[in-house]
Formats: structure tokens, C-alpha cells, sequence
């Protein structure tokens, strides 16, 4: 008896704490300062750190433009104009070497502190001794000028704004006391963003509140994105996009966007779509195959990509892939139809034309070596390549490497090591994305696939340059491309954004959603 | 026995020290550019370069290795995640918690369910509770971590709504982990208690204590239990040195930042500090978890307690 009365008070007192321990929280809802309550979003990737220096790594691009902020913004229109953030103008010397930039002079803080050149001055310096440098070509110093004024020296005058992004856009600004009271600011954050970190647990989330002190709320020069309209923004890191899909199902999560596509039909039209918005967004990176432009003749580079079926890479490397039909995608704000490459080998599988390719090629059946990267998307398109290949008498012998293996054989130094290179391609724009493939200051006088084409380089730098950015010479580019058989793209990654029906309209800064600038139902 | 436990703590330091110099040149010469790695396919040479300065890396094999070695074994400096940017002793310290009480709740529901289990399959040699005791573990062993973790996520998390999917907000989030983590131990616990327990079953003995009138609990409980436990004792030292790894993929699968997906983490990014500092921490605790299962072994068994306490006269 006395047991039967102990293990009955056990499971009671289990089931009580753990329903109070699951309890469904309370509706959120618009509070008086005009917020919504609370938004959980799930991250793939873990933060890592709270430093400013790499806005591209863990999954920060989706949220530390809420924290801190760079000097200039990309216009979120896309059309790569740049908007005022810290700085309010800047002027141009007339050999374009040198840019007078002014900062607006009440940018401060979540902990107080104005921002000066100095802090400016203090940023790019830590960049480059830490060596994170990257994309900083054409810078070479800072030189401040007054309080509120400072001097970019650039090495010579950059021919388009995309050349100098970093040091304008993601370069993110803090000031130097800051980073000196917050112990180097790797686990505690003091940006002048809209939003303060207020809990950050290592690999696990990030809550960010909406700062009432923002400096920004009196500019109305500034893009949408620096609006709070979420009061506690909480990122948690859910790696596994299975677990991420049960976060939605049970309401632990809000919105997630790498929701796989085979498994969005519940939240379009199945069991949960009355409670979640579904949008198909294809990601601006792509997968690409490029020859070794020293090893690999043009016949046979020619052969090659057309004995390659994007359908069939997309369905070997799983349900988060489409398969591509251009060097770019629609995710990119200076993609056009017009751009399309249809007809050519980048959408048509032809065995026949391969075949007599390849014979034009004089290829003898020597084995060539196909390198990519060790990770599960890249081996299966490896493979189906592989398989595509031999079936038009193309032997490839597959190296999937680590990354930094890959960097190191793919350099100039190891030309002999490798045939073709599976990869992705992203940038800030469609032409951006070329500049490894493209450009051949890559490499002293080659491209990263160790191609060196003068005309390349001028069609490439012509549709870069600001002036002549545009789908006409943007299409110059992709056809000298195919003409020659430089580059195939195979794959577009392509997921699902899941949303709470909370969210009346989704705010896209630069393409990449952004919850904390986004409208709510009920908000004005 | 004082003596002895001072030189096996000596002989520790011994081996920490060996698994420092080990590691440091396993991961100095594995090949790749860690910089290059860093910093992706966009930096320049120059970049990288000053990024390999900047860590150390341009020095010779002999330096970084005296550096190592005093900041580890002198200054007990692990120094800082070249990804994470933080101390990592630190980060250890924060995620440990949290790896060990997933691995030593499952460790010890491991070892009371599963000898529990093994004691009443071995006690019921041959009969349906036997078979039945016997399927189950089967089931479990064989069946993978990452899926048994799907299941209960689905089931409990999902369908029941009884506990959080994922997280460590509470200590609910810890529940499915730890079962998900204790049920395939609980399976070879189970197994290797009810072998051992038919091992002493039909000792001299048990035959002599059952042929003095003695109750059967009495006997299980003071003659065979004592017995039988040297090889789960055994396993279990084992399984506390593999604890503090933690399970990078239960700890995937349910997002806990603990040790296991740090140390993945670290190989995967070439986070040489990291994986360094993991593995002297790792080394010290099996250490002391060979240490602790050795100690267990002289008070169950008086035998080698004997041995020990001779080893002491003597000397």
C-alpha cells in the first residue's frame, strides 16, 4: 500500500512538473511601444562568436546587421546603390584614390559611446592585424581626419563599388572603448545596431532586445531594415533541419528557412498550413564545374558538359537543390531573363554532341581527376558526374578533399594535380559571383580555374564596372562563357522559408529575410 | 593503498604529458592550409599569409611545440579557438555540465537498469523473462543512436507534446538525450551482467550457500552480485572515460552545445586548439576513470586489496 501511494505521488508529481515544464506559452501579441512580443528563429549554424570581424560565418548574416553596423548599406532594391548607415556622405577625389568620408556625428552605442574616426580607424586596423583582410584589395589606409571626418586611401581608383563592398558594407563599426570593456566582445556584444544581445550561450542561441536608445530612430534616411519591430529576437541553433520541422510543428519556433523542400508540403497545404506561411527561396550560391583551363582542352571541356544532366545531379544530391539554367539565379537583384541559357549544354544533356566532342578533342581515355569538396552534396554530384561521364567514355577519378586541401590543390602551384572543379559560386550580385571564375587577378594573370583569356578578362570587367553593369553586357559575359565552355553550372540550392501567419509581411534586406525589420499583423 | 594512488597520479602526469606532445605533432603535420581553411577561397595570398602570423603557424615545428608545452603544462593556458575566439578552457567548463549530465544520468541508469535486468534474466535462465529481457536488448543494441533519438523525438516531443524537441532551457530538454543516450548501454549492461551472472550461478560457492539454507535474495545479493561485478565494473570504467566526450550526434540532433560538438566542431573547422585541448582533457579523465574502476576493483575484491597492503609491508 505504502508503495502503491509513493509511486502514484511520483507520477503525479512528474506529470505536473513536466506539463508546467511544456506549457504552451501565451499568444504573442503587439505590445504598447508598437512590437510584437517575441519571434524564435532557427539558425543552422552556430554564431560562434559575438566579434563583428565576419559577418558571413554561422549564420550571422541573418541577424548581425540587428547588432552592429557597417558604414554604408546596400540599397535593399538591389541595385547596388549605397545607402547612408554611420556615415552620412562621402566624396571622391578626382583620380578616385581618395574618399572623404563623414560620419553622422549621434551614432552611439548600446553602451553610450559616440563614434568617432577614430573607432573607425580602430576597426580596419583590427581587420587587417588579425589578418581577416579579405576582399581589401584596393585598400590601403585610413587616415582621420577630424572627429567626424575621415580619409579612405585606396591603392588605385576601385572600378566598381562591388571591388571595395567589404571595407563600405561589411565591415561592421564599433568603438574602441567597447571592445576594450567587453573583454575583445567574443561573448558579450556593443554595436550601435537596433538591437542589444542580451543572452548569448555558445552554440545553443542568441536573444537579441530591441534598443529603445537606438540612435538611428530619428533618421528617417535609413532603410527599413534598422526598424525594430520585434521586441526579444531569439535565434536558437537547431542544426538538424528534421528537428528544426518538429520546432515548427510543436509552435517552439516561428520561422525557420531551410526547411527541405520534400518536407514543406505540411505547411503549404497539409496539417499546419493554416498556421505558417511557406516561401520557395532559391539561394544566391550555385554549384559549378570548371575545367582546368590549363589541362583541359576546349573540345573536351565542351564534351564534358554535355554529358552532364542537371536534372539527374539535382535529384542524386537530395531535395534542397534545383537544377541551374544560368550563371546566377533569380536571387540576385541583377538577374534577368534575359539572361537565361537555354539551348546550350548548361540545360541540355547530349550524348551524340559529347561524343563528337570528344573525339574532336583527342582525347585517349587517360584518367582525369575530378576535385571537390568532402562534404554529402558535393561527393553525390561528383558522382553523378562520374557516372554521366563514363557513359560517353570520359574516365573521372574523383579527390573529395577538406577545404583547405581543396584551396591548396586548386592554386596554380598544383596545376598538374586535378582536371575539373566542383564548387559553389555567391557574391552580393550576379556578376559579383563570376569573380573567381572570372577575374584573373585571382590568380596572377589566371583565373581560379587557371584560365587566361584576355577577352574574358575585358567582357568580365566591362560588366562589373559600375557604369556598364548591366543585362547587356551581363549576357556578353555568359556567352562568351558557353562559346568557349569555361564554366557549367549544374545546381541551384533552393529551401523553404517556413512563418508564423503572425508575420504580415516579410522584410528582405540584400535578399536574405529579416524578421526583426518584417510587419506584423496588428502593427502600424 | 596512499601509495600507490601517488604513483598512479605521477604516472598520469606522464601521460597527459605524452598526449600533449602526440597530438600537437599529429595535428601540426596534418596536411592543409588551416589560414587558407579560415579564411576561404576569396583571401589572397597576402591575406593568408598575415593570417598565419597571426596564429603562429609560420614558426618552426620545434617552437610552436615549446610554446605549446609551456602555455599547456606550465601556464595551464589551452589558449584561444581559432573559430570561436574564446579561452578554450572556458568553453569547456560552460559545455561540460551539460555533457555530463546527459553521460552520467545515462551512465547510471545504464548500470542499475541493466544489471537490474541482466541479475533477473540470469536468475531466470532459460524461461520467457529470459527471452523477453534478451529481444529487447537485442533491439536496442543494434539499433542506431540518431535513430532511436528521431523516434522518442517523434513520439514525446511531437505527438505527446510531453518535452521540449531540443534545447537546454530546462531540465525537461535533457530527458529524451539521456534516454536516447542510456538505452543502447542499458542493452550491453544488461547482456554482460546476465553472462556474468551465469557465470557464478552454478559456482561452488552459491552451491554451498544454497546447501546452507540460505534465502535466495541472500545469496544473489552477498555471494554471486559481488562476484559478477568485476566485468560490469569494467565496463563501466570504460564507458565514464568515453562520458566526457559526449555523443556529437545525439547533441546534433537535439542542438545541446556540449563537449561532443565542440570537439566536432574543432576537427571539422582544423581548429587545432580545440582539438588539442580536448584530447589532454579527455586523457585526463580516463585517467582518473581507470584510476576510480581500479580502487573499485580492491574494495570489491579482497584479493587485490591484499595485494596492495602487501605491496605496502613490503616496501
Amino acid at each position: 500500500m505504502k508503495k502503491k501511494v509513493l509511486s502514484l505521488m511520483l507520477s503525479a508529481a512528474v506529470t505536473v512538473s513536466l506539463s508546467a515544464a511544456t506549457a504552451v506559452p501565451a499568444m504573442a501579441e503587439i505590445l504598447d511601444n508598437g512590437r510584437y512580443d517575441k519571434l524564435v528563429v532557427a539558425i543552422a549554424e552556430d554564431p560562434q562568436d559575438l566579434e563583428g570581424d565576419d559577418v558571413n560565418v554561422g549564420s550571422r548574416y541573418y541577424w548581425i546587421y540587428d547588432v552592429y553596423q557597417a558604414l554604408f548599406d546596400f540599397a535593399d532594391d538591389g541595385s547596388g546603390e549605397l545607402k547612408p548607415c554611420i556615415a552620412k556622405e562621402y566624396e571622391v577625389s578626382e583620380d578616385g584614390t581618395v574618399w572623404t568620408v563623414k560620419l553622422n556625428e549621434d551614432v552611439f552605442d548600446s553602451d553610450g559611446n559616440n563614434i568617432t574616426s577614430s573607432d573607425v580607424k580602430f576597426c580596419f586596423d583590427w581587420i587587417i592585424d588579425h589578418g581577416q583582410a579579405i576582399r581589401f584589395d584596393y585598400f590601403d589606409s585610413i587616415e582621420v581626419i577630424d572627429d567626424y571626418t575621415f580619409e579612405f586611401h585606396w591603392k588605385e581608383e576601385p572600378p566598381a563599388i562591388a571591388e571595395i563592398e567589404f571595407p563600405l558594407v561589411r565591415t561592421l563599426i564599433y568603438s574602441e572603448k567597447a571592445y576594450n570593456d567587453h573583454g575583445g566582445m567574443t561573448t558579450e556584444a556593443c554595436g550601435t545596431g537596433c538591437y542589444i544581445v542580451k543572452e548569448f550561450v555558445s552554440g545553443s542561441k542568441v536573444v537579441l532586445e530591441a534598443n529603445d536608445e537606438y540612435w538611428g530612430l530619428d533618421h528617417e534616411e535609413l532603410q527599413g531594415r534598422h526598424k525594430a519591430n520585434v521586441q526579444t529576437l531569439e535565434l536558437d541553433v537547431v542544426s538538424e533541419s528534421s528537428t528544426a520541422v518538429i520546432g515548427l510543428e510543436t509552435g517552439t519556433l516561428d520561422v525557420c528557412h531551410y526547411v527541405p523542400l520534400s518536407m514543406s508540403e505540411e505547411f503549404i497545404s497539409g496539417e499546419y498550413a493554416e498556421k505558417y506561411n511557406v516561401e520557395t527561396i532559391v539561394q544566391g550560391d550555385y554549384w559549378y564545374a570548371a575545367p582546368n583551363g590549363q589541362t583541359v582542352n576546349a573540345d573536351l571541356r565542351k564534351a564534358i558538359f554535355y554529358a552532364i544532366d542537371n536534372n539527374a545531379i539535382a535529384a542524386a544530391m537530395g531535395g534542397q537543390y534545383v537544377p541551374a539554367t544560368t550563371l546566377g539565379n533569380s536571387a540576385y537583384k541583377d538577374y534577368d531573363e534575359s539572361l537565361e541559357a537555354t539551348g546550350t549544354y548548361i540545360d541540355t544533356m547530349d550524348q551524340d554532341k559529347a561524343k563528337e566532342c570528344l573525339e574532336a578533342s583527342g582525347y585517349n581515355g587517360e584518367e582525369l581527376t575530378l576535385i571537390c569538396v568532402n562534404n554529402e552534396a558535393a561527393t553525390k554530384a561528383a558522382q553523378m558526374i562520374q557516372i554521366q561521364c563514363a557513359e560517353v567514355g570520359i574516365n573521372f577519378a574523383i579527390n573529395a578533399v577538406t577545404n583547405d586541401t581543396y584551396n591548396t590543390i586548386t592554386s596554380p602551384a598544383h596545376s598538374d594535380e586535378w582536371d575539373m572543379m566542383i564548387n559553389t559560386l555567391g557574391g552580393p550580385s550576379m556578376v559579383g559571383s563570376w569573380h573567381l571564375l572570372m577575374d584573373n587577378e585571382v590568380n596572377n594573370g589566371v583565373t581560379f580555374s587557371l584560365i587566361e583569356d584576355e577577352k574574358l578578362q575585358e567582357v568580365y570587367e566591362a560588366a562589373n564596372a559600375d557604369a556598364t553593369h548591366d543585362a547587356e553586357h551581363m549576357r556578353e559575359v555568359i556567352d562568351y562563357v558557353i562559346d568557349n565552355a569555361y564554366v557549367d553550372v549544374l545546381v541551384n540550392a533552393s529551401t523553404s522559408l517556413v512563418y508564423t501567419k503572425d508575420i504580415e509581411s516579410m522584410y528582405y534586406r540584400e535578399g536574405y529575410y529579416t524578421p526583426s525589420a518584417s510587419t506584423f499583423v496588428g502593427q502600424e | 593503498m596512499f601509495r600507490y594512488v601517488i604513483k598512479r597520479l605521477l604516472m598520469m602526469l606522464l601521460i597527459l604529458w605524452c598526449a600533449g606532445l602526440v597530438i600537437f605533432t599529429l595535428t601540426y603535420f596534418t596536411p592543409g592550409d588551416v589560414a587558407s581553411l579560415l579564411l576561404g577561397k576569396e583571401a589572397t595570398v597576402d591575406v593568408i599569409a598575415q593570417k598565419r602570423a597571426y596564429l603562429g603557424l609560420d614558426q618552426s615545428y620545434l617552437v610552436q611545440l615549446g610554446h605549446y608545452m609551456v602555455n599547456t603544462f606550465i601556464k595551464f593556458d589551452f589558449g584561444e579557438s581559432w573559430v570561436f575566439s574564446s579561452p578554450v578552457i572556458t568553453e569547456l567548463i560552460i559545455r561540460l555540465p551539460r555533457t555530463l549530465i546527459i553521460g552520467l544520468t545515462a551512465m547510471v541508469l545504464n548500470v542499475v537498469i541493466g544489471t537490474l535486468l541482466g541479475i533477473f534474466a540470469g536468475t531466470h535462465e532459460g524461461k520467457w523473462q529470459d527471452s523477453l529481457v534478451m529481444i529487447i536488448a537485442m533491439v536496442f543494441v543494434s539499433a542506431p543512436d540518431f535513430f532511436v533519438a528521431l523516434l522518442l523525438i517523434l513520439l514525446f516531443a511531437l505527438k505527446l507534446q510531453w518535452v521540449p524537441a531540443f534545447g537546454i532551457d530546462s531540465w525537461t530538454c535533457y530527458i529524451l538525450p539521456i534516454i536516447a543516450c542510456s538505452l543502447g548501454g542499458i542493452a550491453i549492461n544488461a547482456r554482460q551482467a546476465r553472462s556474468s551472472m551465469l557465470e557464478v550461478i552454478r559456482a561452488d560457492f552459491v552451491t554451498t550457500a544454497r546447501s546452507k539454507g540460505q534465502r535466495e535474495k541472500v545469496i544473489v545479493r552477498k555471494h554471486m552480485l559481488p562476484n559478477a561485478m568485476m566485468p560490469i565494473i569494467t565496463g563501466v570504467g570504460g564507458g565514464l572515460a568515453t562520458v566526457i566526450a559526449g555523443s556529437p550526434v545525439i547533441e546534433s540532433v537535439f542542438s545541446i552545445p556540449g563537449i561532443g560538438a565542440y570537439l566536432l566542431a574543432g576537427v571539422n573547422q582544423h581548429d587545432y586548439p580545440v582539438v588539442r585541448a580536448c584530447v589532454i582533457f579527455f586523457a585526463l579523465f580516463a585517467s582518473l576513470a581507470v584510476l576510480i574502476m581500479d580502487l573499485c576493483y580492491a574494495f570489491l575484491d579482497p584479493r587485490i586489496k591484499a595485494q596492495y597492503s602487501k605491496g605496502k609491508k613490503v616496501k
